[in-house]
């Protein structure tokens, strides 16, 4: 009782100008840690609650995708190159990798929106509804990891030592996909022509990207390939689950810098345009 | 420490777009300069822009409580979610200090599917407590919403009521520095309110509260400062609440010369008097010296012939709209008989028992003959008399006799 009480100030003024946004980030996201957490078992349980199948959900669309793919690859309608592992597990692990990158882009912007009645009422910290998506994305991804080992045991497939850098991947395929997420929030709060465009866009990245067949090594597909953001972080990841060696390591390693330049960014941009989207998107 | 300012608001103004489209395109407007620290002119209205608020200042201390009035659109909301930081004003600038609370939408973000208890901790959780806070305060949570123990139920299966209690049950365990509270009291059964209404009370005394209400009695009880607000400006403020509420009505047209006919159906109101018997004499048939004076009220009014009895209950409520005396012809346990005529009722009250103050006169005219209960006419603030006390300044004198009974016996 005695200790002063914090002051809170709000004015007209940009909040890059009182020169704490670092701090109101790093703050944001520790106290959110808690509350992000129930909100994410909230999801959780009434998501499964009023299911037959529960969490099965999570591997019953992936595995669907994965069938289209291995039964227009076997039937030869589609000429893909042949991966150098059993074509089911490369599929699976291809997918589920795109489905890390693709979920954690849309997650930000769709849990914001989701969440629009309390964000418009209550002051709480905005950030604990981005840790509940992005607890729900790691929940979904440890079951499709789960599915991915069952079919290497059934096909035999021994990933080699380089197996340990694939966490770094994965972590750095979300960051990439969650950063994205982030500097196309404020505009997708506003208009929702943002959402349906990446909607409509995310099923063609992917056919771009080399997701369900391996590095292109030449012609449009490679160039293209260069400048597809996701592709050094997809496919290095997968080079490392499959112990091949990565092609492109380099491209990795500047990507994964800019992420982090742009998460930061990102991270402010989302703080600094919180009150100016609430006005706008009124009660 | 307890004089200390916790909310200090200067100047604060906020503009907004009617129209939906501009607003947006205003919003990526004001999104770039925020982020980019540019300062926008907050001078200028750009096309479509109204002021919501406009330069709206005031300071509260722990312990003070003030009322924000004004008809719907009056800029009550947008102050509210200025002060509670949801969004920045355009001008000005809001100081709070310590923990801020808003009893705002009531049970926000209950799931339907999940149980009550589920509910209890994202709602807890949402309003800032930590999960051991819960834990401690779990009990008297439950205690407060009486829910029992259907807390294991989805909250689907509750009724609105259920709700609405364990959202306020929830959010009163609170212990904010700072309380906003906007429009929540009008909720639960009569007995819930109360409750609700004794924790609000007891929140006032150890913080600042800010008050948004339609309910000018409430508004009268808990506030000692108000402010009127009229299209974003302050139309009135200070400490004379009871002024404020006089101006808060007559914006409506209420409660100005002799009232209004709420309601009347089958009956019309022939005449009504209020007048008063006292050897003291006063030129002001309004005013009432109320030192054993009798106060008669007469009501002449023609009903429907349909209707053979009817029953008039006389209510005086005071400026905040406090009841304070009601007197029901069905006491008598005896309907009035109606023959199509003028009927007189005279009603005395044999020494005026009330304060110094401003009184009005409500009429209810009901019908009973029919199985129900039915309104033939509501004559609301009909009439207005005001009573001077000559013997103390605001306390009511009333002439009424003392036993002593243990002598007696």
């Amino acid at each position: 009782m005695n200790q002063p009480l914090k002051e809170t100030v709000y004015s007209a003024e940009s909040g890059l100008k009182s020169g704490t946004i670092f701090k109101e980030i790093i703050d944001g996201w520790i106290s959110s840690f808690s509350l992000g957490k129930q909100l994410f078992l909230r999801n959780f349980r009434s998501q499964y609650r009023q299911s037959f199948l529960g969490v099965l959900w999570s591997i019953i669309p992936p595995l669907l995708t994965a069938g289209v793919w291995i039964f227009l690859n076997g039937q030869s309608i589609i000429n893909i190159e042949q991966p150098g592992v059993p074509y089911p597990a490369f599929i699976l692990t291809s997918t589920m990798l795109w489905a890390l990158f693709g979920m954690s882009l849309q997650m930000p912007m769709n849990a914001l929106q989701g969440s629009r009645s309390l964000l418009v009422k209550l002051n709480f910290p905005r950030e604990s509804v981005l840790v509940a998506g992005l607890l729900q994305i790691l929940v979904d991804m440890g079951i499709r990891i789960g599915l991915i080992i069952i079919v290497f045991i059934v096909f035999q497939v021994t990933p080699g030592l380089s197996l340990v850098y694939a966490p770094l991947g994965l972590l750095m395929l979300m960051m990439l996909g969650f950063t994205l997420g982030l500097l196309i929030t404020p505009l997708s709060m506003l208009y929702n022509d943002v959402s349906r465009f990446v909607g409509a866009f995310l099923p063609f990245w992917m056919l771009l990207t080399p997701v369900i067949y391996p590095n292109p090594r030449a012609g449009l597909g490679e160039i293209l390939n260069r400048y597809n953001p996701v592709s050094p972080i997809l496919s290095t990841t997968r080079d490392w689950i499959f112990d091949n060696e990565p092609t492109l390591l380099i491209e990795f390693m500047i990507m994964s810098a800019l992420v982090l330049v742009l998460f930061i960014i990102g991270n402010m941009i989302l703080k600094l345009s919180m009150t100016v989207i609430i006005e706008r998107i009124g009660s | 420490m307890e004089s200390e300012i916790l909310v200090r608001v200067e100047g604060v103004s906020k503009k907004f777009c009617r129209d939906l489209k501009r607003s947006l395109a205003y919003g990526v407007q004001d999104l770039t300069a925020e982020i980019f620290g540019i300062n926008r002119n907050q001078e200028a209205l750009r096309k479509e822009e109204f002021w919501a608020v406009k330069d709206i200042s005031f300071e509260l201390k722990r312990g003070e409580c003030l009322g924000l009035i004004g008809h719907n659109g009056a800029g009550k909301s947008t102050l509210l979610k200025m002060l509670n930081g949801l969004i920045k004003p355009d001008q000005g600038k809001i100081t709070m200090k310590g923990r801020v609370g808003a009893l705002i939408e009531l049970g926000a973000g209950f799931n339907p599917i999940l149980t009550g208890r589920e509910n209890v901790y994202i709602n807890g959780q949402i309003l800032g407590f930590s999960k051991k806070e819960i834990d401690e305060k779990f009990n008297s949570i439950i205690d407060f919403a009486e829910i029992g123990e259907f807390i294991d139920t989805p909250v689907q299966n509750y009724s609105s009521g259920m709700k609405v209690r364990l959202g306020f049950a929830v959010a009163a365990q609170m212990e904010p520095d700072v309380l906003i509270i906007d429009e929540v009291l009008a909720v639960g059964d009569s007995g819930f309110k109360i409750k609700s209404f004794n924790r609000i009370s007891e929140l006032v005394n150890s913080s600042s509260v800010i008050f948004v209400s339609h309910s000018m009695p409430q508004v009268a009880l808990i506030c000692n400062s108000c402010i009127l607000l009229d299209q974003g400006k302050v139309a009135m403020g200070g400490n004379m609440i009871g002024d404020i509420i006089d101006a808060y009505f007559k914006h409506f047209g209420e409660l100005t010369g002799n009232g209004n006919i709420e309601f009347s159906e089958h009956c019309d109101l022939v005449n009504i008097e209020v007048s008063y018997t006292n050897e003291i004499k006063n030129n002001d048939p309004f005013i009432f010296q109320n030192h054993n004076s009798v106060l008669t009220i007469e009501v002449q009014l023609i009903l429907d012939k349909r209707f053979r009895e009817f029953s008039m209950r006389v209510q005086i409520t005071d400026r905040d709209l406090r009841i304070v005396a009601l007197s029901d012809t069905d006491m008598s346990n005896k309907p009035i008989v109606n023959d199509g005529e003028v009927t007189l009722i005279r009603m005395k009250i044999p020494n005026i028992f009330l304060s110094s103050g401003d009184y009005s006169v409500t009429i209810f005219i009901t019908n009973s003959e029919f199985g129900l209960q039915k309104y033939l006419g509501v004559m609301r603030n009909i009439k207005k008399f005001s009573v001077k006390n000559h013997i103390g300044k605001n306390s009511g004198h009333v002439t009424a006799p003392f036993y002593l009974p243990n002598i007696l016996n």
